[in-house]
């Protein structure tokens, strides 16, 4: 019993950094609506900006906090380099130009940083916590509090102020917005933006939670933050969330039943049959018809 | 949708004259090109050109976003390199079985996922892409795993082996003329004509009684049909497979072959494929920083080209400035 | 200024491409012995071709400062096959197609090895190589080739030995890579740890540079009764399993692992809980070995880093190149020379079978202390192991 608590809980640890990292995705998502392979590399980048800053003994919380505009300039511009020029070419065209940045930053991040997996401070301690009989790691129960924090202001942010009712319309129709007055290309550079400084929160918070901070994160964090906000459901943050955690759950199972060496492919199995089910995600209430 | 109008119209004489010698360039480049890396170079395009016509047909033909093509590329080398060397079977037939494989799995697999629109069916095939190389990897009694299947035969039948690099070229040259042949009179055929509906105005096509799921599905089986008899022909030309020769990494290069030489063309393929691996070959250099910034370069112009040419190099619409001005300048041309 | 742009690209590409096409051999005209180095200098695996780049530039030193070959400067090349069997067989075509090298020191990942061998095997081209430890390497039939990394088989016995007779453990738990170094290592410990009265109580896999996460795995460990953790699997994961293994109140289980762990990051990515892992390592970082210490001395002032398993061998197989040329050998018959030979090297003595693997190497055992890793002098008590003999 204890066994499956402890995995329980090892799931959602994993879960709850998973969920961070789908937040500032699912953001850009929702507006792009096309698997942005660029975040990942941008958020990379991030990270490797803090560790640098933190090399160079700047203070932790300043560290932090400039690392996270270093992402949201970079998201700025991968929005105006290889986005906003192919905006409305085939929606194909995009996601393949951010394929073509994400090269660009990791061949960038090789060059100034070298190949080797580099090992990340640990800004928040890290000691077993004992809670009714269950290991949990410290730094795991920041982290998802962190996660909870932030999906409340996002929603907030999203839905009870004014650029984010107008962020919600350019979502829903961009040449309808446009006709309203909205400045879209205002809304969408700093919806970018916004993503880039959630998502190099969340890479953060990955890279002390693993103690690491390499250049295939790029893929990876694109790869899990997309399928958990496809797995709640996109454009939600509360569906990215439970997606994160979900998905968390879902590799801890796959390691206790099949073996880890099946991970990947039955998560990834999991989460196909659950959107079988439900189209839409867990959490998305829409299934929005795009040809 | 000129496109359309020019692949309908009877192709002139002299464009078939065209075609022709470029072929026979392609035929004698064994016997003029010194050394035989380059002739290793055009003998891999044309592998990727069979892989990528497979993802043509269905994302640039029938208009659907896969992300998993490589799996379905593993499963035609791996069950060729299976059938010929633990069950003797000849190679003809085992690639015909490896892309009847690919191509059955690929259209069981598109079955499920068509109802629902968004970007479902890209999210299926790069999990489909994982599983599959999670199955490859860890099956050992099939696969060998992650240690990969050494001494492949190589491609032949009858007793008959292709051994020497100019062999396989002319093998691998006529698979390829025989698969533009059959693709062409597809896409321009009736099938071809209810895909590109069905990609251009899916609800129209429904309107006017095109069967629209089947015609998906039929496009999902022809594409990773080719996908695997191209993996055949890859492993048996390769001598050697492993599952990580075909990782998600893998697709998203076929993807960005058919993107940048441009959605349902099929020259605009073959092109697509050669930059993408002849570019990379020719930014190799011994200059430290150039070795590491190789994959960034390459990544960098495929950047500039989605700007300036987001329909891909010979793509729908509008037709490459320079192809314009050359038949403008032909004779014959200046009709358009 | 569109049109401008592009036409400049492309034409600049067509330039680029008509450059690469020349034949290399116009180059080839000096004395030079040219000695091609391949291996993923990008992508998943690229630390471990920086650190063929930084063996290979600090052996190029060591050998030009003796002289090099009879006055003969030793020049070496880098191909980058990025971890990819595809870019490696392309990069064999182009070593070959070159016709300017004296050998091929690589691949570094076995699939590369596998995948570039066929093509080497057309001209017979010496195919010097580090650190590929699949098996069909040495057993597919090429006579082209050596390789100084011990093979998977003995290695795995050794490491089982240490576990079972030197630490005393009789219920292992194997974590490994799930590509052939790691499986290979896993399926041999299996059946070394049968002949040693050991049970392998569990095992895991994960995906090389993909799988971080290890907390399912530990817990899994801890409730089948671990008692040494065997860790198949290159630095970064094996640093990861240990700080995560640390971080759920884990500690107390001694750990065994091959050299692909003896990076300073091991310990970093630790946390701590790296202290006192036992790490049997091919070549011993701390013999007194003149070579050696030259080596080492070298590659930390250049690098500030402990020179890794491909760093070694890297750096040997370029020695071992400049001493039989400077012996007489021709380059075509370098393999038959070193089969022949008796090799000295930094990573300790050399000596190649016919297939071309190494024989009778001994494991160093190191270990880690105060942060650092330190030799131990221990050998590895091999009672049990003459069954699989």
């Amino acid at each position: 019993m204890v066994y499956y608590l402890e995995q329980l809980s090892n799931g959602l640890a994993i879960g709850s950094i998973y969920a961070l990292i789908a937040l500032g995705y699912s953001l850009v998502y929702s507006i792009l609506n096309l698997i942005n392979f660029a975040h990942g590399y941008v958020i990379m980048v991030g990270a490797f900006v803090a560790l640098q800053l933190l090399a160079l003994g700047v203070h932790p919380a300043l560290a932090v906090l400039l690392a996270c505009c270093s992402g949201a300039l970079i998201a700025m511009l991968v929005e105006r380099i290889a986005y906003r020029p192919v905006r409305h070419a085939n929606r194909v065209i995009p996601m393949i130009s951010a394929l073509g940045a994400g090269l660009v930053l990791s061949a960038a991040a090789q060059l100034i940083w070298g190949p080797e997996v580099r090992s990340f401070p640990q800004l928040i301690p890290r000691f077993p916590v004992e809670i009714g009989g269950i290991n949990l790691s410290s730094q795991s129960l920041v982290i998802l509090a962190i996660s909870v924090v932030l999906v409340v202001a996002s929603s907030w942010f999203l839905h009870r102020t004014r650029f984010g009712l107008a962020a919600q319309c350019v979502r829903q129709d961009m040449v309808a917005a446009q006709l309203m007055g909205i400045p879209v290309n205002t809304v969408i550079v700093a919806i970018y933006a916004l993503g880039g400084f959630l998502g190099v929160a969340g890479s953060i918070l990955f890279a002390m939670y693993f103690n690491a901070v390499f250049i295939q994160m790029g893929l990876l964090a694109t790869t899990k933050a997309w399928a958990a906000a496809m797995l709640g459901g996109i454009g939600s943050f509360q569906g990215a969330f439970w997606g994160g955690i979900l998905l968390g759950l879902a590799e801890t199972l796959a390691v206790i039943t099949v073996g880890s060496a099946y991970r990947d492919g039955v998560s990834m199995a999991i989460i196909v049959g659950v959107l079988l089910l439900r189209p839409a995600g867990l959490f998305g209430t829409t299934i929005k018809e795009r040809s | 949708m000129t496109q359309t109008l020019a692949s309908l119209a009877p192709a002139p004489r002299l464009r078939g004259l065209a075609v022709l010698l470029f072929v026979l360039a392609l035929a004698v480049l064994p016997l003029v090109l010194p050394g035989r890396f380059w002739l290793h170079i055009v003998s891999l395009t044309m592998i990727y050109t069979i892989f990528v016509l497979g993802q043509n047909i269905v994302t640039g033909w029938a208009g659907m976003l896969t992300l998993g093509q490589a799996a379905f590329v593993g499963m035609g080398a791996y069950t060729s390199v299976i059938l010929t060397m633990q069950y003797g079977v000849p190679w003809p037939l085992a690639a015909l079985a490896a892309g009847a494989v690919a191509g059955i799995t690929g259209a069981l697999l598109s079955i499920p996922c068509l109802r629902v629109k968004a970007d479902f069916l890209s999210l299926v095939t790069i999990a489909f892409n994982q599983i599959f190389f999670v199955v490859a990897n860890n099956w050992m009694d099939l696969t060998r795993g992650p240690m990969g299947i050494p001494g492949v035969p190589a491609m032949g039948a009858f007793g008959w082996q292709a051994t020497t690099a100019t062999q396989q070229f002319w093998l691998i040259l006529a698979v390829v003329i025989l698969l533009f042949v059959i693709v062409g009179r597809l896409t321009r055929g009736p099938i071809g004509r209810a895909w590109k509906m069905i990609r251009d105005d899916e609800i129209a096509a429904g309107t006017i009684g095109v069967n629209v799921t089947g015609y998906k599905v039929l496009a999902f089986g022809v594409g990773c049909f080719l996908c695997g008899l191209g993996g055949s022909i890859y492993g048996h030309y390769m001598r050697f497979i492993s599952p990580d020769m075909f990782k998600l990494e893998e697709s998203l290069l076929l993807m960005q072959m058919a993107i940048l030489g441009g959605l349902a063309s099929m020259p605009g393929t073959a092109l697509g494929v050669f930059l993408m691996i002849a570019i990379p070959e020719a930014l190799r250099s011994q200059e430290p920083w150039l070795i590491t910034a190789r994959p960034g370069i390459a990544g960098a112009m495929l950047v500039l080209l989605m700007i300036f040419r987001p329909n891909g190099l010979l793509g729908l619409g509008e037709t490459p400035p320079v192809l314009r001005k050359l038949r403008a300048a032909l004779p014959w041309g200046g009709a358009k | 200024m569109t049109r401008f742009g592009r036409r400049t690209l492309l034409k600049s590409g067509a330039a680029a491409a008509l450059l690469a096409a020349l034949p290399a051999r116009v180059l080839a005209q000096d004395g030079d012995i040219h000695i091609a180095i391949a291996g993923p200098m990008t992508g998943d695996s690229a630390s471990m071709g920086l650190n063929a780049q930084r063996g290979a530039a600090a052996a190029m030193e060591l050998i030009n400062a003796a002289g090099g070959v009879n006055g003969r400067k030793i020049v070496v090349e880098f191909f980058d096959d990025m971890g990819q069997p595809r870019e490696a067989a392309s990069v064999a075509r182009r070593i070959v197609d070159a016709g300017i090298y004296a050998a091929v020191i690589g691949h570094v990942n076995s699939s590369c090895t596998l995948a570039a061998m066929p093509i080497y095997a057309e001209t017979g081209l010496p195919v010097l190589c580090g650190s590929s430890s699949n098996s069909q390497v040495t057993e597919s039939g090429w006579t082209n080739i050596i390789r100084c990394t011990i093979r998977d088989d003995y290695g795995a016995q050794q490491y089982s030995a240490y576990a079972v007779n030197n630490l005393g453990k009789k219920k292992l738990g194997i974590l490994f890579a799930n590509d052939d170094f790691g499986r290979g290592l896993r399926d041999k410990m299996m059946t070394a740890a049968d002949a040693l009265g050991a049970e392998v109580v569990a095992d895991a896999g994960f995906t090389p540079n993909v799988d971080k996460d290890f907390s399912a795995i530990v817990t899994d460990f801890v409730a089948k009764g671990v008692e040494v953790f065997m860790l198949n699997c290159n630095y970064t994961e094996g640093g990861l399993f240990l700080g995560q293994a640390q971080s759920l109140g884990v500690s107390g289980i001694p750990t065994v692992g091959p050299d692909s762990l003896l990076y300073n990051e091991f310990i970093e990515l630790a946390q701590g809980a790296a202290e006192g892992a036992n790490v049997l390592a091919a070549y011993d970082p701390y013999s007194a070995n003149e070579k050696t210490v030259a080596f080492m001395t070298k590659f930390a002032a250049d690098y500030d880093a402990l020179p890794s398993q491909v760093a070694v061998f890297t750096c040997d197989l370029l020695m071992l190149v400049q001493t039989l040329m400077a012996g007489g050998t021709e380059a075509p018959d370098l393999i038959a020379a070193a089969k022949a030979a008796t090799f000295e090297g930094v990573g300790g003595t050399y000596n190649w079978n016919e297939k071309g693997d190494v024989e009778s190497r001994t494991f160093a055992v190191v270990t880690v202390k105060d942060g650092a890793f330190a030799s131990t002098g221990i050998t590895v008590d091999e009672t049990g192991l003459e069954v699989l003999r």
